[in-house]
């Protein structure tokens, strides 16, 4: 795994950094290097060249399990990753303390009770422009960029929906060492693979290739280990 | 023991009057349990006036010239009544008819074709769409933010001047929730105030006959939604419900509106249609289209006599709530945003 090394250099600082206090750390990847927005990827297998010009997703209900039991869930249900805001990326789990675990899950996607609840604050406040105004519901990830292959054409997919097969939230469930931090990799060269065939490029509603896409992007997470 | 009994009064009293001020909003004693979490938004009057200045302030629109008040004006029920479809920024024409605004707590999904699912988050339809506002939440409420007036306003309601989408949304909610309508003459009847006239009686049981199925009282509608045999309009082309569900059954679905305030909301149905009630009556016992999804018991139209349609007529009259219409608590509140002309800084 190449691209394991420099990941984990860029890692280090932060590790280092944080060595006080817990924290996971997603890192959303193109071929193997942490992904820049606006940056033109070039994939060895499709031929084609990505660009990501806006990645925004809701993970919710981050547990912390031992040997299958539940040890903590996260105060804070809902946080709002943004690219473009790299702050977003580190999520504070202190309140973790020093508790041992193995394994953490959680929700991409904002949950069904919490979208029938009416308008809320902070990570999920409407102006976080995730939120569809025609029709109730939060989007649970926004992908949007340029894919070039002699032409260039935009793709937009802001995959929401939580109602019966049209719910396009995904549980993601990760083994995970003892460490302060726990690295999270989002590895969209694996999602691009799996989607870029895909006949439709503009996804912006409830649908069942929201749901399918959203899969596809759930098990693109992966824990970096040492 | 006297003391302990002088501390529980006052313990008493003093809870009594948080439930007051905490519930500013009416709860008709007739009407069901409201399907609002009113907890989860408790109604406080300094709030509630906020989201009254929101609610009638074309600031909420891309060019500050259409408010909510544009298209639910409250001389009307807070419904539209001089066009059949309602419209938007720069004369923008939209495909429906705004319905009126009363009774909200009660109702668990919103607009036409239920897209809505909640009261709070029903103004991020209207304030986005390019042919009613045009505008976008982040932009409004950096606009309220600037206004020193708001962030007053916000400071009243919240304890904090700090302007969020959560807060604005949810005071609009607060106003909204307030438009309460429930002391029309059928309601002073039910309570045993006044009675029918026998027109009105006739009426009322030709009513409970044929209506009271979709249109339940006393609200007068049960929320769900149904093709009442409306032919489609071929230039709409308005599938209703279809559109948000995409299940097969939905289409031409749409949501059945409470039918109190007739004389102030026309015209009436989805596309604002029928000026008169006499035509929606004509279409029931005549007209009914003939499709898969019509309500079964509307094929083949209602067994409405001439007399019959006068006689529900003179009940349905009977479900006008003057007080609620012209109640200028309601209303624009130039008593707030007026004031401040050519004061404010």
């Amino acid at each position: 795994m190449k691209y394991l090394l420099p990941l984990m250099v860029l890692l280090g600082l932060n590790i280092s950094a944080h060595a006080q206090s817990r924290s996971v750390h997603l890192i959303p990847v193109m071929n193997g290097e942490a992904l820049e927005l606006g940056k033109h990827y070039a994939d060895a297998l499709s031929k084609d060249t990505v660009t990501v010009n806006q990645l925004r997703f809701y993970i919710s209900d981050l547990a912390f399990y031992s040997k299958q039991k539940k040890v903590k869930i996260l105060a804070k249900r809902h946080f709002l990753i943004d690219l473009e805001h790299p702050e977003s990326l580190q999520i504070d789990c202190s309140e973790l303390k020093k508790k041992k675990v193995d394994e953490l899950r959680f929700i991409l996607g904002v949950d069904s009770l919490t979208t029938v609840s009416g308008a809320k604050g902070g990570d999920l406040d409407p102006t976080k422009g995730m939120y569809w105004s025609w029709q109730s519901g939060y989007i649970h990830i926004k992908l949007e960029g340029q894919i070039t292959n002699i032409v260039s054409h935009p793709f937009t997919y802001h995959l929401g929906g939580y109602q019966g097969e049209m719910n396009s939230i995904q549980s993601v469930n990760l083994s995970v060492n003892e460490s302060d931090t726990i690295p999270i990799a989002l590895d969209l060269t694996s999602f691009f693979h799996a989607a870029g065939n895909y006949p439709r490029t503009e996804i912006m509603r409830p649908c069942l290739e929201a749901v399918e896409l959203s899969s596809f992007l759930a098990h693109s997470f992966f824990v970096l280990h040492e | 023991m006297n003391k302990v009994v002088g501390l529980f009064l006052f313990l008493a009293w003093g809870l009594s009057f948080c439930a007051l001020h905490k519930n500013r909003y009416i709860l008709p004693d007739h009407f069901p349990e409201p399907v609002y979490r009113l907890s989860g938004n408790p109604g406080k009057e300094e709030t509630i006036q906020l989201g009254r200045m929101l609610f009638y302030d074309p600031i909420l629109s891309a060019d500050n010239t259409i408010s909510c008040a544009s298209c639910h004006a409250s001389f009307n029920s807070f419904a539209h009544t001089d066009h059949a479809l309602s419209h938007g920024i720069g004369d923008s024409i939209g495909t429906r008819n705004a319905p009126a605004l009363m009774n909200l707590a009660w109702q668990p999904l919103f607009m036409w074709d239920g897209a809505v699912n909640h009261l709070d988050v029903q103004a991020l339809a209207p304030i986005s769409h390019p042919k009613e506002m045009g505008e976008t939440i982040e932009s409004v409420v950096k606009k309220v933010n600037d206004r020193q007036l708001y962030r007053n306003a916000f400071y009243d309601a919240y304890g904090d001047s700090t302007v969020t989408g959560e807060r604005l949304l949810k005071a609009l909610a607060q106003f909204q929730l307030s438009l309460v309508s429930a002391n029309s003459k059928y309601d002073r009847v039910k309570k045993g105030k006044e009675q029918f006239t026998d027109q009105e009686e006739k009426g009322y049981q030709l009513f409970l006959a044929h209506c009271n199925r979709c249109h339940t009282e006393p609200l007068f509608s049960n929320y769900s939604f149904a093709n009442n045999g409306l032919p489609q309009d071929p230039e709409l082309m308005d599938v209703g419900r279809y559109a948000v569900t995409g299940i097969a059954t939905d289409s031409l679905l749409f949501k059945i509106p409470s039918l109190r305030n007739l004389s102030y909301t026309y015209p009436y149905m989805h596309d604002g249609r029928f000026l008169r009630l006499s035509q929606v009556l004509q279409h029931y016992g005549s007209s009914i289209a003939d499709r898969p999804t019509v309500d079964p018991e509307l094929k083949g139209g209602l067994p409405l006599t001439e007399t019959d349609r006068v006689d529900l007529i003179a009940f349905l009259l009977t479900l006008n709530d003057d007080e609620f219409v012209f109640n200028p608590d309601l209303g624009f509140p130039k008593e707030i945003l007026l004031q401040t002309e050519g004061n404010e800084k």
